[in-house]
């Protein structure tokens, strides 16, 4: 799981900050990524192949002329897909 | 689980002005594994941890979730629900009201033998393969042959403002095998126990094992061969018997999803639409025939929608919908409740991950078993269809029309069945349909799992339950409208 990103408010960053922190969540994910093919391939298997994200998605449902949800959700993952030929 | 982040999530709520918070800290492991001609086309275990947090500001909701389970996340996921709910009272007309929960410091575990995490993936997948090609042996004509398996297991602490601390672990499992078969252009398909890969009970590995897979394939790939010969269904009207399998699907589509209160209100129509069943109709309504009682029912042993509490902390309980033929109830929230001025929630609030916000989703909706053996009502049919596996469905987006088509049926003369019949298809209109049910078995009642029922947006996908039997329905459209 993608975690313990830093976490600052985005009004509170300038251009500069928005870009350092992408960088910085690039990295972690790559790092994860790599890190989770190579303990693949070291329990012997053939191919493998990582994928990491890390989603901010925020969403508000009107229902009757009013907000009927209104919600933010930070998802993660990263998912393993290894072959192994023996 | 962790107590103690729950803690610091509704403190921070609370300091942050909320006058209400709930926490869902969840994990959630998920296994599926198909074989397909021969090959392990799928070898698939998910796992999915958060949390979500679900606010109350001066009557308007807030919802907030992660999947960062730290401390310093929850701080933050904290304020950010409370800052969503201040954001939502904006345009507030009147403050959310609901009515009290049931649930207290409590846990919950399905009740099973064997875990299926424990049984080996050797041994899963030599049923499968076994499974998979013992089908495929029973017809040149079967181009695809396949068999799943698949298995869930929830893990989660539900705690709020209110005191409850409620843990529970649902685990759920099941499989199938499908028979396609085709030949100059015809194309039929075959499934044991259901279609869209089998059926699901929560329970342990025993209850995969008791669908003995391997048993039934030579029926399911035979029979996937005899359609592509079979008549078609004939355009008629008349007396249509449903066995299980198709009925919970009839049973899902025509009372479930209009029965949910948000449908009902107007407050939600994603995927499914809204509602026939207006508050209006509640207690008069005479929704099918007296024969028909329907449930809620989250107490059921092996249902797919059967637990110790819903994801707001009211207790599992079992609800009329209709009884004696009469619309008598809803599924609802806490909040629903109160705007209907019901006395409690039905229990039926429930998110597909502790990252989602629960909505109205159905539990076990069961037709309660009548007075006949499924095979007494065959003998007492002069004439009719009798229909089987669920093949295609589609229902208006109020639940009043729709028309279902199965993967085989029979005509059925004086009392047996005369012949089998491809591309079976009925239509109805829903409170007619119900209104001409003259005879429902008790004999052959039993818990279908569908675990792919889709709701709201952002999509939700949610494990539910249907028990019936078998029942039979007079007058009724079969065959398409010439």
């Amino acid at each position: 799981m993608a975690a313990a990103l830093p976490v600052t408010r985005k009004s509170e960053l300038d251009l500069s900050s928005k870009m350092e922190l992408r960088r910085m969540i690039t990295n972690r994910l790559l790092e994860i990524a790599e890190r989770t093919v190579k303990l693949t391939l070291q329990h012997k298997a053939d191919q493998a192949q990582a994928a990491a994200f890390l989603i901010n998605s925020s969403l508000t449902r009107y229902a009757n002329s009013q907000i009927h949800q209104n919600i933010a959700t930070k998802t993660g993952a990263d998912k393993l897909f290894a072959d192994t030929i023996r | 689980m962790s107590l103690d982040l729950g803690k610091k999530g509704l403190d921070e709520a609370v300091k942050a002005g909320a006058s209400y918070a709930d926490v869902r800290i969840g994990e959630i492991l998920d296994e599926n594994l198909t074989v397909k001609n021969g090959v392990p086309e799928e070898v698939n275990l998910l796992q999915t941890k958060g949390f979500g947090i679900r606010v109350m500001i001066k009557g308007s909701w807030g919802f907030a979730a992660s999947v960062d389970l730290t401390r310093k996340e929850v701080v933050e996921i904290s304020q950010k629900a409370v800052a969503i709910a201040r954001a939502s009272n904006k345009t507030k007309k009147k403050p959310v009201m609901f009515r009290k929960a049931t649930g207290k410091k409590d846990s919950y575990f399905t009740p099973m033998k064997k875990d299926p995490f424990k049984i080996s993936l050797e041994e899963k997948m030599e049923t499968l393969v076994n499974a998979e090609r013992t089908v495929s042996k029973q017809s040149p004509h079967i181009k695809v042959s396949q068999a799943f398996f698949r298995a869930m297991q929830e893990k989660k602490l539900f705690m709020n403002t209110e005191g409850a601390q409620i843990h529970q672990q649902i685990n759920w499992n099941g499989g199938g095998i499908l028979a396609i078969a085709i030949k100059n252009g015809e194309v039929q398909r075959r499934s044991y126990p259901s279609s869209f890969r089998g059926n699901f009970a929560t329970s342990g590995y025993e209850s995969f094992e008791s669908l003995q897979l391997i048993e039934h394939a030579e029926q399911v790939g035979k029979e996937a061969g005899q359609l592509l010969k079979a008549e078609k269904c004939p355009s008629t009207t008349t007396d249509l018997i449903i066995t299980g399998d198709q009925l919970a699907l009839q049973i899902h589509e025509s009372c479930g999803h209009p029965t949910e209160l948000d449908r009902a209100l107007g407050m939600e129509a994603d995927y499914a639409g809204t509602s026939f069943l207006t508050p209006d109709k509640l207690n008069k309504l005479q929704y099918g025939s007296k024969l028909v009682n329907i449930t809620a029912d989250a107490t059921v042993q092996g249902g797919l929608g059967t637990f110790g509490y819903d994801d707001e902390g009211t207790t599992a309980k079992k609800v009329n919908l209709v009884k004696n033929g009469i619309f008598v109830g809803y599924q609802s929230s806490r909040e629903t409740a109160a705007l209907l001025e019901l006395k409690e929630s039905s229990g039926g609030m429930r998110a597909d991950s502790p990252l989602a916000i629960p909505l109205i989703r159905m539990t076990n909706i069961n037709l309660s078993a009548g007075d006949w053996k499924a095979e007494e009502i065959v003998e007492d049919t002069q004439n009719g269809v009798l229909m089987q596996t669920n093949r295609s469905w589609s229902i208006d987006d109020r639940r009043l029309n729709f028309q279902f088509g199965t993967e085989i049926g029979w005509i059925i003369k004086e009392g047996s069945k005369e012949k089998m019949i491809r591309n079976p298809t009925y239509t109805g209109i829903t409170p007619e349909f119900w209104g001409s049910c003259n005879a429902i078995s008790k004999d052959d009642w039993k818990m279908w799992g569908t675990p792919n029922c889709g709701k709201g947006v952002p999509g939700q996908v949610m494990y539910v339950g249907h028990g019936c039997g078998t029942a039979r329905y007079q007058k009724v459209r079969v065959g398409l409208i010439k």
